[in-house]
């Protein structure tokens, strides 16, 4: 367990402190300030969203699966592919740490990582929402109409949803890359399948079993779906995490290591 | 070949065998290690050490046999198998955007026994890196690096320590010093040592028992003067090439 929090604190801090984070972030910011600037000079239905400060920030949650998707690629290939490219994973392994315990530690980097890249956008929405039409009266979200503290808490709920989609697409990442020896051909297969996979979602009776239906509309079914709908696509999403989580840690604990 | 006495072995390799990709890497190697001993791991380039110092550290798996340290099978037991191990395998890694003692710190907290800060400071000391301890790894030379590889595997006051090509990279002077610094660690803190190298020459003076490797096999082992003396040859290139020789000739 001691080895599990210290390499997980580990990677968090290294994520926080590293220039890759403000790249991310100024892409959030630039893409967010556009979606503003083509919203007021071309109105409503050119943007994705309604206009309302105070909801903008989860209305843009959904426009950002491919760069999202390419951002949880990239940071899975910093955790796993660059750690064995630069031999660092030995630095780790020839310790008293086990495969399970460093296997563990890279799944929990990447639920951390997606939780802090989802709280990154739900501030930069605030940020930006309010800069650009102010707080607004009302709260808008598909058919949820409120305002207030009811506003953010339905953002905060629906940013964990968000989340906890993109944590196993992390996984399936993580999976892979297992077989992959560049980052960035990892970051290119996982950002070219959100654009194929969201054709997927065309398909009534696969689309609540595919991630990519989760990745895009999840932390909407939360509140537009009836509550059976929305069991199932957690139950979905949890049974993801349980098969690729353990095949994966199978294929890692077996894996030669040249490094 | 020379017997062991396997009773005192604080390393036992045993029917050890590698293939990769239908081809094999390592035949059937068998040698133990007694405590105390700097034993030299020696062959040409690709003849399997690093293949073999990989799989007693864990990072690569036998296709058959096994691995003892201090009576711990690798296979079964590993982590209390490699707690009393320190080891550099092909290169000394860190992360390069930490410090050497930052790294060190890293290191202390994922090994299995307690490490003081003071140890650290002793470590660091030891390999001569104490006025550069809050440098960044990034610029270190590759002597440097080794240095910090030997102090970080000296961490845990291991009783085995695994030194894959100590020498590569670098100089004479480093190379002397770090003759001097192994031989003072195996008589002073009782450490045993596996040095793996294709530098014969520069393990002549070092180890005091040896097994050579040349194409997965080992083809001589034991103690370095007696095998000098029974190849009738005064060095451990001409002595490898003796055993080569013979080997053929069988």
């Amino acid at each position: 367990m001691k080895n599990i929090l210290t390499l997980t604190l580990f990677e968090f801090k290294r994520t926080l402190t590293s220039k890759m984070l403000i790249v991310y972030t100024l892409i959030f910011i630039a893409m967010y300030v556009l979606t503003g600037v083509i919203f007021n000079i071309y109105g409503a239905e050119s943007a994705v969203i309604t206009g309302y400060g105070q909801s903008f920030s989860v209305e843009m949650l959904q426009s950002s699966i491919t760069f999202t998707a390419v951002f949880i690629a990239i940071y899975v290939g910093e955790v796993l592919i660059q750690e064995r490219n630069n031999g660092t994973i030995k630095f780790v392994l020839l310790r008293s740490v086990s495969r399970l315990q460093y296997y563990i530690t890279r799944i929990l980097s990447i639920f951390l990582f997606s939780l802090l890249l989802t709280a990154i956008m739900i501030v930069i929405g605030y940020v930006v929402g309010i800069l650009f039409f102010g707080w607004g009266d009302k709260f808008v979200f598909y058919s949820v109409v409120t305002s207030g503290w009811n506003g953010i808490g339905i953002t905060l709920l629906s940013g964990l949803a968000f989340a906890f989609a993109y944590f196993i697409f992390g996984l399936i990442a993580l999976w892979l890359s297992q077989f992959i020896h560049r980052i960035s051909t990892l970051a290119m297969i996982m950002g070219m399948s959100t654009l194929i996979g969201q054709y997927a979602v065309i398909y009534p009776q696969i689309k609540q079993y595919v991630i990519f239906q989760h990745l895009l509309f999840l932390h909407i079914d939360l509140f537009e779906k009836p509550i059976f709908y929305n069991i199932t696509s957690f139950s979905v999403l949890v049974i993801y995490l349980l098969v690729i989580g353990i095949s994966g840690y199978y294929l890692f604990k077996k894996q030669d290591l040249y490094v | 070949m020379k017997q062991v006495n396997n009773e005192k072995s604080i390393l036992e390799i045993k029917n050890l065998n590698k293939q990769i990709g239908g081809q094999t890497i390592i035949n059937n190697i068998n040698f133990s290690i007694q405590k105390g001993d700097i034993y030299g791991f020696l062959g040409p380039n690709g003849a399997g050490k690093t293949t073999t110092l990989r799989m007693i550290t864990r990072l690569i798996f036998p296709n058959s046999g096994d691995i003892f340290i201090n009576g711990h099978s690798i296979q079964t037991d590993s982590i209390l198998a490699l707690s009393e191990v320190g080891s550099i395998i092909e290169n000394p890694t860190f992360y390069l955007h930490l410090s050497a003692r930052q790294n060190l710190i890293l290191s202390a907290k994922l090994a299995a026994n307690k490490v003081t800060n003071a140890r650290i400071n002793e470590v660091l000391s030891i390999v001569d890196l104490k006025d550069v301890k809050d440098k960044k790894v990034k610029t270190f030379s590759l002597g440097m690096k080794q240095r910090l590889g030997i102090a970080n595997a000296l961490l845990c006051s291991p009783s085995l320590i695994i030194l894959d090509e100590p020498t590569n990279g670098v100089d004479p002077l480093g190379l002397r010093e770090m003759k001097t610094l192994i031989k003072h660690l195996a008589k002073k803190e009782n450490i045993t040592f596996l040095i793996s190298s294709h530098m014969l020459r520069e393990m002549q003076d070092l180890c005091d028992k040896a097994a050579f490797i040349q194409d997965g096999k080992i083809v001589e082992k034991g103690d370095v003067s007696t095998l000098l003396e029974t190849y009738q040859v005064t060095n451990l290139e001409d002595l490898f090439f003796a055993c080569i020789k013979e080997r053929m000739t069988e």
